[in-house]
């Protein structure tokens, strides 16, 4: 019973945070179009960088993308790209933002987006690599 | 039109919550019995003393676990007030999202092939865990 109370506590204190998130990424994925991520992955080196970028600030759940992303890869949108896209995506969204802030404080978060976001470049780096010898 | 917007973004919103408030819930009882019963002593065990191993072993926690969206926090919040240090609650988060669910993952293979899939999480392990001894020496 203290548990379950000590967890409703807890969860309330979280509840607006999550609201706000929510909320957050249903307006970000009302407003930012395929069109607009089509536009931006481009099949170059600096399209890694870009595609890293656009997935990190792309919100909701990568599931929604993964149709787009299978048109684009057949049609000739380099793997490298689509790999770091999804890394991007993966690792930041919008609707983590606030929540993660009230946890771990700003310094935190903003390292954690550095971070992803080079993380995505060497993942795409390293599909580019890969890609000479293994088909994908 | 802005009727229409937001009756867009509230439709979209309560089927968001309808999915995650249930499991956020658990989430925060999982974050409580951490807290509460799991002495720090455990994860001076098991993660606190070797770094090296700890924030590898991180990533692959927040991979097999099935643990949804925005739900770690309330875990790793927990593990950070017993004293995990900040690497490891970075490699746990991104471990979880890179891998978040069997359903996602499921129609990933389906949509980009079995060896996007499998580089793709051989290539996030190996830069996450270096993005987690990054953090660990920056904080």
């Amino acid at each position: 019973m203290d548990i379950l109370s000590t967890s409703l506590i807890s969860f309330l204190k979280v509840l607006p945070v999550l609201l706000g998130a929510v909320l957050l990424s249903q307006f970000a994925k009302l407003f930012i179009h395929e069109k607009s991520i089509k536009k931006h992955i481009h099949d170059n080196g600096r399209g890694v960088m870009i595609s890293t970028a656009v997935g990190i600030s792309t919100p909701g759940p990568l599931l929604a993308y993964l149709p787009i992303l299978k048109v684009l890869k057949k049609k000739g949108v380099a793997i490298s790209a689509i790999g770091s896209f999804v890394t991007g995506q993966t690792l930041i969204g919008p609707g983590r933002l606030i929540l993660e802030i009230s946890y771990f404080g700003p310094l935190f978060f903003f390292l954690r987006v550095i971070l992803a976001f080079l993380i995505g470049i060497c993942v795409g780096w390293s599909f580019h690599l890969l890609n000479k010898v293994v088909k994908f | 039109m802005k009727k229409n917007i937001l009756q867009k973004v509230m439709k979209g919103t309560l089927k968001e919550l309808k999915f995650l408030l249930p499991i956020f819930f658990a989430a925060s009882v999982v974050g409580v019995l951490i807290e509460q019963y799991l002495p720090a002593s455990t994860f001076d065990l098991v993660i606190g003393k070797n770094i090296f191993w700890a924030i590898p072993a991180a990533v692959m926690i927040g991979i097999v676990f099935p643990i949804p969206r925005y739900a770690t926090y309330p875990i790793a919040f927990a593990l950070f007030v017993k004293g995990v240090g900040y690497g490891i609650i970075f490699a746990l988060i991104s471990g979880e999202v890179i891998g978040e669910s069997i359903v996602r993952d499921v129609i990933e293979l389906k949509y980009l092939g079995w060896r996007f899939f499998v580089a793709r999480f051989a290539f996030s392990i190996v830069f996450i865990t270096l993005g987690g001894y990054a953090i660990e020496w920056i904080l």
